[in-house]
């Protein structure tokens, strides 16, 4: 009967319990049973509530932040819409630039002292030995053969760079005096000190067989000594940054720092040599 | 027994939104009360007595973090899942029209008794402003739709198993 009763009022007798614990807890509110119900609740709750809350205080101070993010992305597209052009021009700016570099040391070369000079491009280096060689883009077919002296410009200063090793009809390689198995005799400083320059597979080149009374010192220029046809004499190559200590009973060594940056080389001259009578 | 995992969630994600939101307090006053609606929701759906027991336990819930005398809302809210699930005999709860005027009058009902219990049994001396009562009935009434369907979904029973929940 009591169970029948329950089950067809349920919701009633539910609400009546209900009803009566919260009556009971508002007018006992001080009770000690009611705190302890409180805290008990509040035990269970207050992790997740407090956590939950933080949460979103943090997550309502990232809000405005929101469409200041979308407002970049799109000025940042804009921008890169409006910098396309630029990017064109700064190609172009490139481009005459370098021209511009080639037309001044064109303006700068001595055309007495090189008549037959012939600027080329440098279009490969050599992969494996980076100091090695360069592949011009000129050859037989403009008068070009082994053996030539190569020259660069660097800030309007001419420089030693090497020599053409092998010349195919529209292409030669040019052996860089950076290269181990390049020699250049030249002359140092104002007294004309005669050595050896060899390269070492890097950016500093090796000064050989000074002989020990010269009289040079660091930041001597180095030039070409125009000994042997290869070279003509008076090029210069760089600047002695460190001379070293005699190390055989004979001879002394130095370090010297081209002029010509040979890592990079963009343009260079060939020198043709001179006709000699007979040649036609 | 296939939606008591659904109930559940629903009980559970009900309140934690109902924090959340108070949290956010994007805009004071104008903040619904999701908590009053899936309680009338569920009396809709789901009969008096789920409705009345997640009325309870959601104002317990809302007394012991909230500022109102430990008791009140528990009572207010399981009155209102009370009557939600008497009425759900003679209003059709599926149309959103229905839902908004179940909701705007529950809304003022609820928060009237609300007030009346607070003054006669609460913490005298706290000041209520009446505008909010209005202006959260309104907010609730506009939201009423979308908590009605997503109470729906969780809690619906086909109507013969209604009969013994009313």
């Amino acid at each position: 009967m009591n169970r029948e009763f329950f089950e067809r009022r349920r919701a009633e007798v539910l609400l009546f319990a209900y009803s009566f614990f919260c009556l009971a807890a508002l007018i006992k509110r001080w009770d000690l049973w009611v705190r302890a119900v409180k805290a008990l609740v509040f035990f269970f709750l207050a992790p997740s509530a407090v956590t939950l809350s933080h949460l979103m205080s943090y997550g309502a101070h990232l809000a405005p932040r929101i469409p200041a993010l979308a407002n970049a992305f799109y000025e940042n597209q804009i921008l890169r819409n409006e910098l396309q052009p630029y990017a064109l021009l700064q190609a172009q700016f490139q481009e005459l630039r370098q021209e511009n570099d080639r037309l001044r040391d064109a303006l700068h070369f001595d055309r007495r002292r090189f008549p037959e000079a012939t600027a080329c491009e440098v279009i490969a280096r050599d992969p494996v030995h980076w100091f090695s060689g360069v592949i011009i883009d000129r050859g037989s077919s403009a008068g070009f053969e082994a053996g030539m002296p190569v020259i660069a410009f660097n800030e309007g200063r001419m420089s030693l760079v090497g020599r053409i090793e092998e010349v195919t009809q529209v292409s030669a390689k040019v052996l860089l005096i950076s290269d181990s198995l390049s020699s250049v005799s030249v002359a140092i400083g104002p007294k004309s000190e005669l050595a050896v320059l060899q390269g070492q597979d890097s950016d500093d080149l090796k000064l050989n067989f000074i002989l020990p009374q010269a009289e040079i010192q660091d930041n001597d220029e180095i030039v070409t000594a125009g000994l042997g046809e290869t070279f003509p004499p008076g090029i210069p190559v760089g600047r002695l940054t460190s001379l070293g200590s005699q190390t055989s009973m004979t001879f002394r060594q130095a370090v010297v720092q081209p002029y010509a940056p040979l890592g990079r080389l963009a343009n260079v001259w060939v020198l043709k040599h001179p006709r000699k009578e007979g040649d036609e | 027994m296939k939606r008591t995992p659904l109930l559940f969630l629903l009980f559970l994600g009900g309140f934690l939104f109902q924090v959340s939101i108070a949290a956010l307090n994007v805009i004071p006053y104008f903040c619904p009360h999701f908590i009053l609606l899936l309680t009338l929701a569920c009396g809709a759906f789901r009969g008096s007595v789920t409705a009345e027991s997640f009325g309870f336990g959601w104002g317990l819930a809302l007394d012991t973090l909230g500022i109102t005398t430990f008791g009140i809302q528990g009572l207010a809210l399981c009155w209102a899942g009370y009557i939600s699930g008497i009425l759900s005999r003679w209003i059709d709860a599926e149309e959103a029209i229905s839902q908004m005027a179940f909701a705007l009058s529950g809304s003022i009902i609820y928060f009237v008794v609300l007030l009346f219990l607070e003054k006669v049994l609460g913490d005298v001396g706290r000041p209520v402003p009446i505008g909010s009562v209005f202006s959260i009935s309104l907010v609730n009434t506009l939201v009423a739709p979308a908590v009605f369907s997503l109470t729906k979904r969780c809690a619906t029973v086909p109507r013969h198993q209604l009969r013994g929940r009313l």
